[in-house]
Order: C-alpha cells, then sequence, then structure tokens
C-alpha cells in the first residue's frame, strides 16, 4: 500500500534524524560546564561519571550516524537507545552527591528526553509512551535519594517528569506534520508529473489525427474523386472495371469519412470493410455513419460486424436489389447499426420462428447483451436493426460474467 | 412527359462534367447545357430558372450555403452533390434553399430521377440527405414533432418509405407530407440567414460588396 517515499519524504526523514542529532549534541552541551567550572564536588565518583558521560557520546555517535545512513531508526536500535538512557538515568543519579541528583550537573536528563523523542518519532505513539515511561521511572529511581533528603527535590523531579512526556507528545505532532506535508508535496508531484505524461500522449494523438486528416484529405482530393469517376462510368472503362472502381470508392469513402470520428481502427472502419468484401459481390452499399464511440468493446465490434456481414449475405442471397444501406449512429451509451435494403422483402409470418437467420443474428448479438430487431413486408425491403448499449453502473454491478472492457 | 427538363451543373472536376454530359445525352427529356466551375462562373452565364447540380464544396472555398443561395435568387432550383456527406455543409445547404442532396456514388438513374422529381416539384429526400438531418444536434434545429422525427430515423437508415411509414403507423401518402414539412421547417430555419446573404448578393450587385452594412 505504501508507494515508494518521494523525494520530499526522503528529504524529510533525512532532516529529522540531523534535527534528532543535533538535539542530542544541544542536550548533552550543559555538562561541559561542570568540567569547564570543576564541580566534580557534585559527584560521589567523578572519574566513572567522566567516563559514563564519554562513553554514552560515543553510543550517541553510532546510534546518529546509523540513522543517518539509514534515513531512520529500527525498534532495535530505538530500544537499545531508551535502555541506554535509562541506565544511565539510574546510574549517574545515585553516583550524584546529595542534592545535585536533580540539578543541571545529572546530565542524563537532557538526552533521555532525546531518546523519548526518538522513539516517537520513528517507532511511534506507542513505543513513545513506553519510553517515556521507563525513562519516566528511571529519572525518579536515580533521583530516588534527593528526594528524600531535598524538599524541593520532589517539585523538580515531577516538573521534569511532565516535561519529558510533554516533549515526546510535542516531537510526535511535529513528526506526523511533517510527514504529512511531505506526502501531500510528493503526491502533488507525481500527479503533476502524470498530468505531464497524459498531455503529452494527447499531444502525440492529436499530432498522429492531424497527419491522418491531412494524409485523407488528399485521398479524398485525388485518388477518391478519380476512383468515383471510374465508377460512375468515366473514362470509358470496362464494366468489370468500373465495378471494381465503385467498390474501392465505397471502401475510401467509408475510410476517409470515419476520420472525423478519430480512429481508423473503430466499428467504422471495420464496417468499411465489410461493405467493400460484400461490394466484391456485387453489392453496392450505401454506408453512413455519426459519433460512433471509439471506445466500443472490441468483442463487441465483432459480434456487430458479424451480423452486418450476415445481414448484407441475406440481401445478395434473397433480396433481388444490388443496393443496401448501412448505417451506424452512436447513442448516448451505446450505438445502433442499421442494414436495410429496398428489395422484394418477406413476409415474417411464413419464416418459422427460432429458424434460419433471424435466430444466429440475434444469437451472436445476445452474447454480447446486444438486441437485434428485423423488419420487412412483401413489397417494402428489408431492415436489420442492431442494437447494442453499455449497461448502467446498476445492472453491471449485479451482472458477474460480461465481456464489458475484456 | 414531353417537355425537356433543362440542367446546369457546376462542379470544378472537369471530368465529372464531361461525364455528366454524356449520362444526360442519352437521356431524352434532359438537357445538360450550363458548365461551370464556380457559381461566379456559372451567373456570367446568365441563365436563370434551371435545375443546378452543385457541387458541395467548390476549390474557391466559397460557402455551400452562399453558393445555394446565390443560385436560388435567380429562380434555379439546386440539387447539391458531394463526394463525401458532410452533414454540417448538407445541412447548411438544406437551410439555405436547396432542393435536395446526392452523394456522387449514385449512378446516372438516381441523378435522373432526381432531376425529374425536382422538376415536377415532388423529390423525395435522399437517404444521406435524411440521415445527415437526424443527426442534426445544433441547440437552434427546427423542431420536429415526435413521429416527424421516428419517420426520419426509419427512413434515414435506408428504410423504404412505405416500411418507415408503416413503422410508425401512417399511410405513404402522410409520410410524403411528413417529408415535405420537415423539408419546410429546414427552410423556415434558414430564412433569416438567407435574407442576410441575399442582401449582402444584392449590395455586391450594385457594386456595395465592399462593406455591406446589416
Amino acid at each position: 500500500m505504501n508507494p515508494e517515499p518521494g523525494a520530499a519524504m526522503r528529504g524529510t526523514e533525512r532532516w529529522l534524524v540531523s534535527a534528532a542529532g543535533l538535539l542530542r549534541l544541544v542536550q548533552m552541551m550543559p555538562w561541559l560546564a561542570v568540567v569547564a567550572t570543576g564541580h566534580w564536588h557534585s559527584y560521589r565518583s567523578p572519574g566513572l561519571v567522566a567516563v559514563l558521560y564519554v562513553g554514552y557520546a560515543c553510543w550517541a555517535v553510532l546510534l546518529f550516524g546509523t540513522g543517518r545512513r539509514r534515513l531512520g531508526f529500527s525498534t532495535q536500535w530505538a530500544a537499545a537507545d531508551v535502555a541506554i538512557n535509562a541506565c544511565c538515568l539510574v546510574i549517574v543519579g545515585s553516583l550524584c552527591a546529595p542534592g545535585y541528583a536533580t540539578s543541571f550537573q545529572n546530565w542524563t536528563l537532557g538526552p533521555a528526553m532525546g531518546a523519548a523523542i526518538l522513539a516517537v518519532i520513528w517507532r511511534g505513539w506507542g513505543a513513545g509512551i513506553v519510553a517515556a515511561g521507563i525513562l519516566s521511572a528511571a529519572y525518579v529511581s536515580g533521583t530516588q535519594s534527593d528526594m528524600t533528603a531535598v524538599k524541593a527535590a520532589t517539585g523538580t523531579v515531577i516538573g521534569n517528569v511532565v516535561s519529558l512526556a510533554a516533549f515526546t507528545v510535542a516531537a510526535g505532532l511535529v513528526a506526523i506534520r511533517l510527514r504529512s506535508t511531505a506526502r501531500q508535496t510528493d503526491l502533488a508531484t507525481a500527479a503533476s508529473l502524470r498530468a505531464q505524461e497524459a498531455e503529452a500522449a494527447a499531444e502525440a494523438a492529436r499530432a498522429r489525427l492531424e497527419e491522418r486528416v491531412r494524409q485523407y484529405g488528399l485521398l479524398h482530393d485525388n485518388v477518391l474523386t478519380t476512383l468515383t469517376l471510374l465508377g460512375a462510368g468515366a473514362g470509358g472503362i470496362s464494366p468489370d472495371m468500373r465495378e471494381r472502381c465503385q467498390m474501392d470508392t465505397t471502401f475510401l469513402r467509408a475510410l476517409v469519412s470515419a476520420v472525423n470520428d478519430a480512429s481508423p481502427d473503430g466499428l467504422n472502419a471495420a464496417l468499411g470493410r465489410v461493405t467493400y468484401d460484400q461490394g466484391l459481390l456485387g453489392l453496392q452499399i450505401h454506408h453512413s455513419h455519426d459519433s460512433v464511440a471509439q471506445d466500443l468493446p472490441a468483442a463487441v465490434v465483432e459480434a456487430i460486424v458479424q451480423a452486418v456481414k450476415e445481414a448484407l449475405n441475406n440481401v445478395v442471397k434473397h433480396a433481388r436489389t444490388r443496393e443496401a444501406w448501412v448505417v451506424a449512429e452512436g447513442q448516448q451509451n451505446g450505438v445502433v447499426v442499421s442494414v436495410a435494403d429496398h428489395g422484394c422483402g418477406f413476409d415474417p409470418a411464413a419464416v418459422k420462428p427460432g429458424l434460419g437467420i433471424t435466430r444466429s443474428l440475434r444469437d451472436r448479438m445476445a452474447l454480447v447483451g446486444g438486441e437485434v430487431e428485423i423488419d420487412s413486408r412483401v413489397g417494402e425491403g428489408t431492415y436489420v436493426e442492431i442494437r447494442w448499449a453499455r449497461l448502467s453502473p446498476l445492472a453491471r454491478s449485479t451482472t458477474t460474467a460480461c465481456c464489458w472492457k475484456c | 412527359m414531353g417537355k425537356i427538363i433543362t440542367v446546369g451543373a457546376i462542379d470544378d472536376d472537369r471530368m465529372l462534367l464531361e461525364m455528366l454530359k454524356n449520362w444526360m445525352a442519352a437521356v431524352p427529356d434532359i438537357q445538360l447545357i450550363h458548365t461551370a466551375a464556380t457559381v461566379d462562373e456559372y451567373l456570367q452565364l446568365g441563365v436563370t430558372n434551371e435545375i443546378v447540380l452543385l457541387d458541395l464544396n467548390l476549390k474557391d472555398d466559397s460557402s455551400p450555403a452562399e453558393n445555394v443561395v446565390r443560385l436560388t435568387r435567380l429562380g434555379c432550383k439546386v440539387l447539391v452533390v458531394s463526394i463525401i456527406a458532410d452533414q454540417k455543409y448538407v445541412i447548411a445547404t438544406l437551410e439555405a434553399g436547396a432542393e435536395g442532396y446526392l452523394t456522387k456514388n449514385h449512378g446516372p438513374d438516381a441523378l435522373v430521377t432526381s432531376i425529374r422529381q425536382i422538376a415536377t416539384g415532388e423529390l423525395t429526400p435522399s437517404q444521406e440527405l435524411a440521415f445527415a438531418v437526424t443527426r442534426d444536434n445544433r441547440p437552434a434545429r427546427p423542431q420536429l414533432s415526435p413521429q416527424e422525427g421516428r419517420l426520419l430515423s426509419y427512413y434515414g437508415r435506408g428504410m423504404t418509405l412505405e416500411a418507415a411509414a408503416r413503422k410508425i403507423g401512417v399511410s405513404p401518402r402522410t409520410a410524403e407530407d411528413y417529408l415535405n414539412r420537415i423539408k419546410k421547417k429546414y427552410e423556415e430555419a434558414g430564412r433569416p440567414a438567407r435574407t442576410k446573404l441575399e442582401l449582402a448578393e444584392r449590395l455586391r450587385e450594385d457594386g456595395l460588396e465592399d462593406e455591406p452594412r446589416l
């Protein structure tokens, strides 16, 4: 579910590690005043406190060095940090002379806050609460002797424990805010990148279409015009040749006018090829179309094309005419394709239901969710209407098997 | 019949004009005399009251609707022809007062039939024209009654007029009336634009064509 972190997120993580490291450094600084001013009398064992401090500094360098490399802290590293700080709180606190465990001479409190902050930022709220609890307990335990010896010490300890909790919560909130800003920045960047890519693709498609329109314009101006004339009988060519020209004209006309509907691959072009093939069988076909969707499912286009072919075959076989009309109309949510002729027609009552042509036409379209209507009377030609519509969203959700967008 | 129908043709394709002449030479009651490459050229011949076959998109980039208006002003009846039924322009010529529309792939028979029908004033619209009208989706298009719309839709899909009439439950005679009514509606809808074009044309004739103030 988590996407690859973007540039902004990586930058934020790096910044958080640096900030936590800098915070830890600052939290360790005040003790240097003890060194500078020689307040060694604050400790029962000054040498051990100094060794612990140096050892702790080494740990801090190791911890943040690793954190910077890995852009964060694993649970193990955060737990180790909390454990080391808790030990320091207990040991250094008990090494302080009476009255000094709650003063700045006890250097462990500041870094311990840093450990709780690290836990909440990189291991979440649960880890932050546990860390703050452990560290508070360790702090209280380390300052036990002070609190029994000095009255005011208890108030100081309570105040520091509250501060530790407050800083932990504040750090957690800041981290959430920073990361969410970074995530949004990354999302916005990715979105604009996608938009640019889409724009480039659309631009390329426009360029291709323009080129096609230009080429088809040329085809229209010369090739189609010449073919139309030859097909109509100009130039005194043989009847066979004339018929051939007529067919090529029909095909080319379908192609050239299909360009206005933006794709040479859709239903219009497929119907253009069908009318061409039927033309070879000696049928003159008038092909018109308007606003046919380009994203019809391939199975639907195929079914419609086959149905049209069958209807045209029937014209050739039964209608006793050599002329037919194929019309494709885009509808709001689908398409209507009709095949009509002005031939002899037939009496529908004389055709047994469920037999022959009508049956296979209907079955073919029913498979893709379409319908076929056939109308004819003796002497009034035959009309076949093929309809297909996208299912409404409601109907689609209750339909399991469908060739939708396959 | 007996009466000779005189016909003119305007097309930038010389070969097509020659072919038309050959075709019409074989038809006793139709005489194709005047041919021209542009409407300007045709008007210079000084012909009036003829049936004119007009190419939809002429090479001189003249407006199809304007061409129709200029010809009908002289009493000519215009049959528009083209290779591809560019619906927008076909509708525009209908509103400009053209009698009908045919694609050029129809053979001589369809053309001769149409010319004779125009001469007697009873031209049935072609399937291409009906289809273009059914697909007219301009906001300001003439409003057809539901029955007219259904008839036109079936007819525009290539149905015979008899079958289309039966489908909507009227007689073929009534269906024909519907078609004429639809054509009238388009002529009516085109009247304001036509008046403007006619005015511009009159000014042009008067030599004031530089800036027709309308």
